[in-house]
């Protein structure tokens, strides 16, 4: 087991001149306190820089060397730093030291390139050749499972891809599981025992070919086995591609994930563009339809005029008509009256008219009657018949109530689009000066490489095919072989069987190994789940082929959503159940991973520190973790305390803190 | 007596108004805004009178026969409807002109007749 023994930086990132954490070497927690921007990811980089060489930042970007070393340090004309850190592994002292200097001839360095780096790795004081140092280093630490051991939030978040089918940031994830739980060890071998058996098939072939009786049967085994060794280039190589494609598709999701906020505001402004093309298009055809409407919109606006005329005309009309009609019972009695002064009879009722009534009827007779008036009537009503001809005649169309809905739909348009255009301009201040060129090339690279990889396991599939295809003609021509082969062709026989057996019987056990692993993974991340969590009804984690894992309700539900606290729980369980299974173990270094976390959690999680790993370093700053509530969790197992101080914004140096057992 | 125009006339200032109009984009042509003017000044109770200064804009054979028709029908004692159109164009132009004024936009569903409340 890897454990950390002393750290030591020179000029590194805030670090400036030499800063030194020794670490215990009984089991347990060291707690090394620092606020924002005083160095704690700095901190973790270095023993990342110390391992594997490399400089990590946000999203996994390398950090370039220059922006490294200490700013005040190299503002007084020392640039460049060195870590120096002591391990002890399987009973060995080891001192790795590694150096990055300004080139020799290199007074002032500008950039990357000005810099040398130099790694130096001492066994119980010999110092291994560099071949060796990286062997030596690869077997202790492999880089690749580094994530189970170096992490942050950042990373931990990392996991939920591990739920995610999809996701090549997963598959990668899963890989990195397998090879730190040891799965690479069984199926290389399987490998191996498959190249074996291949070779021993072949001899057989040739062995076959010697002998007359047998030397039809050997050529066509011989021809298959030069088949499949084609299949197999030809599966491999896609199968390369694949993976290549698959690697460059993961580095673009991480890319991706880190301009997530950016895709998702240049999708947005996009998006809002696309609509506000689309309400122009239907403001311009609105504006189009209103402009016709509005040519002819004195009819609407005249029809209550005309129609108050209208009821006017009307009005005159009734009454002239009913005095026309007057007028003619008048003129009948008129006449009546003038043929009686005429008789002298009554015309009616045929009794003579006396000479008093005769006065009255002179009187009558000679007097202005509405038979006059009904002419004068007349001529005004032929004219308002006229009138009334014309109004019915006018086009009684009213389109104000079109040209008002069309003004209101063209209005709300014209809002939307504003609305639109408003959160447009907020997109684009908030992406102001913002590379978006990478994005969409990364965007479009990204896309041609799912099409590429579809098209080749398109290809892998039905190679596939064509191998098994093949391992069953050789199955078939072995066991014709069996039946008429000679003493030489049993011992080739025999080996190829061993071989053959083996494959199968490795194949089976990575498969069953694999299984097991599965289950005690989800066991132990279980158990430490139920530990961590706050929550009664969640009864523990269920465990997926990729070894994501989902909360589990105790009526038998999985929870669908959780929030990022829940997230950081899972993944803390993973990490704790996968150091407990893996046949490599080393220390647990984590910056920061109690941010997103309540009381109770953080309180549940500092407690299990001590049982997720032998050696455990936690990067926090004080609210995140009060020392004093840290002291009082951990009790003994707190092994040492450290605080980042600040001298100067570009200036921080380590201090042991009280209560140090180290 | 005189005959009535032939053409349709507007004043310095009424012109001005119309092309205010014309520059919002609401109308296809500046004989559009006219006929809707003549609309707003029947409206708002114009009579017919007489314009000062008007200088000719358009041919009266923009005005459609039917809209001619209305005219003489809503203003039986306007001899020559052409001039009668031409005074309320010029009126309601005016009456476009303030509103512009006043709200610092064509606000057209002010200048159109309330609906009466539907009977209930």
């Amino acid at each position: 087991m890897l454990r950390l023994v002393q750290l030591r930086l020179q000029n590194f990132g805030p670090y400036k001149g030499d800063q030194v954490i020794d670490f215990p070497h009984d089991d347990g927690v060291t707690i090394v306190y620092g606020e924002n921007m005083r160095g704690k990811t700095s901190l973790l980089n270095a023993i990342r820089y110390a391992l594997f060489g490399k400089l990590l930042g946000r999203g996994s970007n390398l950090i370039p060397l220059h922006q490294t070393g200490n700013w005040e340090a190299a503002a007084d004309g020392r640039f460049g730093f060195k870590v120096i850190l002591a391990f002890e592994h399987d009973g060995h002292q080891y001192e790795l030291t590694r150096i990055c200097a300004p080139r020799p001839g290199v007074s002032k360095p500008e950039s990357d390139a000005d810099y040398a780096e130099e790694a130096l790795l001492r066994k119980d004081k010999n110092v291994l050749g560099p071949g060796e140092r990286d062997d030596e280093l690869a077997r202790i630490m492999p880089e690749q499972v580094s994530r189970f051991f170096l992490f942050d939030g950042e990373l931990l978040q990392q996991y939920e891809e591990l739920l995610r089918n999809e996701s090549e940031m997963g598959q990668q994830i899963a890989q990195a599981i397998e090879r730190i739980l040891g799965i690479p060890i069984l199926t290389n071998a399987r490998r191996d025992l498959r190249e074996l058996h291949k070779a021993a098939q072949k001899q057989e072939s040739k062995a076959a070919q010697k002998d007359l009786q047998t030397r039809e049967l050997g050529n066509h085994l011989a021809d298959l086995t030069e088949q499949r060794a084609h299949q197999e280039k030809e599966l491999a190589r896609l199968e390369a591609a694949v993976a290549q494609a698959r690697e460059k598709k993961a580095a673009l999701e991480g890319a991706m994930r880190k301009s997530e906020r950016l895709g998702a505001l240049l999708s947005e402004r996009d998006r809002l563009a696309k609509e506000n093309g689309e309400l122009d298009e239907k403001i311009a055809a609105k504006r189009d339809r209103l402009k016709e409407v509005l040519a002819n919109s004195w009819h609407g606006m005249l029809s209550a005029k005309l129609n108050e005329h209208r009821r006017a005309v009307a009005t005159k009309t009734q009454e002239l008509e009913a005095r026309a009609k007057d007028a003619t019972i008048a003129a009948t009695l008129l006449d009546q009256k003038t043929v009686a002064l005429k008789e002298r009879v009554c015309p009616v009722c045929r009794q003579d008219v006396s000479s008093e009534a005769g006065a009255a009827l002179v009187a009558e007779v000679g007097a202005p009657n509405a038979a006059d008036q009904a002419i004068l009537d007349q001529d005004e009503l032929l004219e308002l018949r006229k009138e009334m001809a014309i109004l019915a005649g006018l086009d009684p169309r009213d389109d104000t109530d079109l040209i008002r809905e069309l003004i209101v739909t063209m209005e709300d348009a014209v809002v939307e689009r504003a609305t639109k255009l408003d959160r447009i301009a907020e997109i684009e201040d908030q992406i102001k000066g913002v590379d978006q060129s990478t994005f969409y090339a990364q965007k479009s690279e990204y896309e041609a490489l799912i099409r590429d990889i579809t098209i080749l396991e398109g290809g892998i599939k039905p190679q596939r095919q064509k191998g098994l295809e093949i391992d069953e003609s050789i199955a078939e021509i072995e066991k014709r072989l069996r039946k008429v082969g000679g003493v030489e062709m049993e011992k080739e026989r025999q080996r190829s069987d061993l071989y053959g057996k083996l494959h199968s019987l490795f194949s089976d056990a990575v498969a069953e190994y694999r299984e097991r692993l599965r289950k005690r993974v989800e066991a132990d991340a279980t158990s430490l789940f139920v530990k961590l969590t706050s929550e009664p009804d969640y009864k523990g984690l269920a465990i997926n082929e990729s070894y994501g894992l989902s909360i589990m309700h105790k009526d038998g539900h999985e929870i669908p959503l959780r929030s990022a606290g829940a997230e950081h729980v899972v993944a803390l369980s993973l990490m704790g159940a996968l150091q407990k299974n893996a046949p490599l173990r080393g220390p647990i270094i984590m910056d920061s991973p109690l941010q997103r976390l309540d009381d109770t959690h953080t309180r549940n999680v500092v407690k299990a520190l001590p049982h997720m790993a032998q050696q455990v370093a936690l990067l926090v700053y004080e609210s995140e973790l009060k020392p004093q509530f840290a002291r009082e969790l951990l009790l003994g197992k707190l092994r040492a305390e450290y605080h980042m101080i600040r001298r100067s914004a570009r200036h921080t140096e380590i201090e042991k803190g009280i209560g140090s057992a180290a | 007596m005189s005959e009535d125009r032939k053409t349709i006339g507007l004043t310095k200032r009424t012109r001005g108004i119309l092309d205010k109009i014309v520059e919002k984009d609401r109308f296809k042509l500046g004989s559009d805004v006219a006929k809707f003017a003549l609309a707003v000044a029947v409206n708002a109770g114009i009579k017919p009178g007489d314009v000062d200064g008007a200088e000719t804009v358009w041919s009266t054979t923009i005005i459609e026969p039917e809209l001619r028709e209305t005219v003489r029908v809503l203003f039986p004692d306007a001899e020559m409807p052409y001039r009668a159109i031409e005074s309320l164009i010029n009126a309601g132009l005016e009456i476009v002109g303030k509103h512009m004024e006043e709200r610092g936009d064509l606000v057209l569903t002010e200048l159109m007749p309330t609906r009466p409340a539907p009977a209930k």
